[in-house]
């Protein structure tokens, strides 16, 4: 005799994985998904430095003198520019002439720059910058606007210096003071100014919850929805007709579930992996940070809590899902509970738990769906401590639905409980 | 003669609602038992009893000496239900779907692939076994359930109106594969049905059933000559109006 248990889940476990909803959304899409968005991103973002490698300026120099070709010299001998020189009779003149230009960049140094230099005042230079259209690498152009300024002022300042001080070296002047930035983090020490590390971390700190919560959001979804297929088609009727135990059949959609919860969690860990890996495969080349890709037992542990957070969440789902007639009474049913996985979600992006006033602290911490976020959060930083306690409470939260979920299969209940009043009968 | 089915003074109520009324009826072993009535009046909450998904308020029902409240696990060993307007599993295929519910049955003498032969028998249904059931139609799945319910050889099968939204083809075949498995292997078999004539056709003793109370049970001759009748369509009026 097949045991009945057995029988149930391998059932539960083809039944979903073969409806394309569960396949294609919970299991193929993080697969695809991420890996396609991280590359999207990295090509993004090789293509931004690709573009700012080598920019195209273009200079007039209506003054001449000594600075100015200075300046001139200076942006010619630049790597990073390709330098367009023009000859222009006045501004309108050199505005026509910038039209037929790939340039979004023109340097104008008027007469008088080098005279005023040389008698201690400022020499003027105007840029123009031209806005060719709306897009990110368009902002990016203020980066290029910011080291070719630097170019100019650096070349000039060099030649001041040296004539009012020779013998100084320029640099030490301009910049007396050196402050070498370090961070620790992780207990280890990085030369790297904090705000590299911090832009990356906050970068994962606002992925990590909203796809965390789109997982269970899913999962939740999908539970509802495989009890109330049972209910709406009758065939849980005659499943509670069969020479099996009811607290098995319950287990056995649990566990049906749950391994359809696990193989998701599974393919969404490795597709989100590979999605902040690509991205942070630039920076760790850039910077030689490792330290920052978060590590094995990162996985581990906040894997684990998500499959517990998973569980409860599948659990609460059937239950509720108890009190349904059919699939879109289900959703609307377990469409309650999913602010409770929203709302931290949106919390956990923006602060940090430990900042938020003590009544929504406490609130974020009674929702056993906030740990899995909450812990990735503080898991980056190499603490686990709330990933431990979420494991507790969320395992002793899934206890208790699982108790109320057993009381409801082992009575009529689960055909009968309904939110719509039944018709027939007589009153008594 | 010993009882398949011992209902006394069964009583279900619904919230403030009852649906069962001191309802008694008995089943012979072997015998093909109808409950007729109209839409709502009680004929699915009885065979729910019976099929120990819903417990009594009150009243006793036994299955072959076994009390559905107090022993329902026992009783689930010797019953095969099929509710009205049941569903297979859509992205299951018929044979995988016989072969899950047989299953639950295999034991010493009925592999699961002997009941699996039988059921591809009973339903008719061939090569289309192979294929998902999201694509039968409502015939061919109704074909597939009931040979889901009568391929375990159970000792009472509890069959919720079997030929319910079929048209007259599969509901023929239904009947016939109803009658003859009774036959065959004498298997118990309550059907509930609000077609009365089929009722006729399929059963050796009926009860009418109207508001949650049993009107009569007898068989449907009798009755006819009781109500000096022509059809039970025209016993059912008459013993409404007594009743």
């Amino acid at each position: 005799m097949v045991s009945g248990g057995l029988n149930l889940v391998v059932k539960e476990v083809k039944d979903l994985l073969r409806d394309p909803k569960i396949l294609i959304g919970m299991i193929l899409v993080p697969l695809i998904m991420f890996p396609v968005m991280g590359s999207a991103i990295k090509v993004s973002i090789g293509a931004l430095r690709e573009a700012y490698s080598k920019s195209t300026v273009a200079a007039v120099d209506f003054d001449g003198g000594c600075f100015s070709s200075l300046i001139i010299e200076a942006l010619r001998k630049n790597p990073s520019i390709d330098l367009v020189e023009l000859n222009a009779a006045s501004i309108d003149d050199l505005l026509a002439q910038s039209r037929g230009l790939d340039t979004s960049l023109l340097i104008v140094i008027p007469r008088g720059f080098s005279l005023n230099i040389t008698l201690g005042q400022h020499g003027f230079i105007y840029v123009f910058s031209i806005i060719r259209e709306i897009s990110i690498s368009s902002i990016g152009g203020g980066e290029v606007l910011g080291s070719i300024t630097d170019v100019i002022d650096k070349a000039v300042s060099y030649r001041v210096i040296s004539e009012l001080a020779p013998g100084r070296d320029p640099e030490a002047v301009l910049k007396p003071v050196l402050v070498y930035y370090n961070t620790i983090f992780r207990g280890e020490v990085l030369n790297i100014n904090p705000q590299v590390i911090l832009g990356i971390l906050t970068s994962q700190l606002t992925t990590l919850p909203v796809t965390i919560f789109i997982v269970l959001i899913f999962a939740v979804q999908i539970a509802a929805t495989s009890i109330a297929i049972e209910k709406e088609q009758k065939t849980l009727e005659t499943l509670l007709t069969l020479p099996v135990g009811r607290l098995t059949i319950l287990g056995s959609k649990l566990i049906g579930s749950s391994i359809i919860a696990a193989l998701g969690s599974v393919s969404y860990m490795v597709g989100f992996r590979y999605y902040m890996n690509s991205f942070m495969e630039y920076n760790l080349q850039q910077l030689d940070i490792p330290i920052l890709s978060p590590p094995l037992s990162f996985y581990i542990v906040i894997g684990l809590l998500m499959f517990i957070t998973l569980v409860a969440s599948l659990a609460l789902a059937i239950v509720i899902a108890v009190f349904a007639e059919d699939v879109r009474s289900a959703q609307a049913l377990v469409g309650y509970i999913v602010p409770l996985i929203i709302i931290p979600g949106i919390i956990s992006m923006f602060s940090d738990v430990n900042t938020l006033p003590p009544i929504v602290k406490i609130l974020m911490y009674a929702i056993p769906f906030s740990y899995p976020m909450i812990a990735a959060r503080s898991g980056l930083t190499g603490d686990y401590s709330i990933a431990f306690i979420g494991v507790v409470y969320v395992t002793a939260f899934t206890i208790a639905i699982l108790y109320v979920a057993a009381k409801l299969f082992t009575t009529e209940k689960i055909l009968t409980a309904r939110i719509l009043p039944r018709r027939g009968g007589r009153r008594l | 003669m010993s009882f398949a089915v011992d209902v006394r003074d069964l009583v279900k109520v619904y919230g403030g609602t009852i649906a069962l009324d001191r309802v008694s009826f008995n089943v012979y072993q072997g015998e093909v038992f109808g409950l007729i009535g109209p839409n709502g009046a009680g004929k699915t909450t009885t065979l729910r009893i019976l099929s120990t998904i819903v417990k009594p308020t009150s009243g006793i029902v036994r299955v072959f000496g076994y009390d559905v409240v107090s022993e329902p696990s026992k009783v689930r060993e010797f019953i095969s239900y099929l509710p009205e307007e049941a569903g297979g599993y859509r992205y299951l295929s018929g044979l995988e779907y016989l072969r899950f519910m047989a299953g639950f049955y295999a034991r010493s003498g009925l592999s699961i692939e002997e009941m699996v032969r039988d059921a591809a028998e009973i339903s008719g249904l061939g090569d289309r076994l192979k294929d998902k059931v999201k694509t039968y139609s409502k015939g061919m799945l109704r074909r597939l359930l009931l040979a889901r319910a009568l391929m375990v050889k159970p000792k009472l099968a509890i069959l919720d109106e079997p030929t319910s939204g079929l048209d007259v083809i599969h509901a023929s075949y239904v009947r016939k594969v109803i009658r003859s498995y009774a036959y065959k292997y004498g298997v118990t078999v309550i059907v509930s049905s609000h077609n009365m004539l089929e009722i006729e056709l399929l059963c050796s003793r009926i009860a009418l059933i109207d508001k949650g109370r049993v009107l009569e049970v007898d068989e449907p001759r009798k009755l006819k000559d009781k109500y000096n009748s022509e059809s039970l369509e025209e016993v059912f009026l008459k013993a409404t109006m007594n009743g």
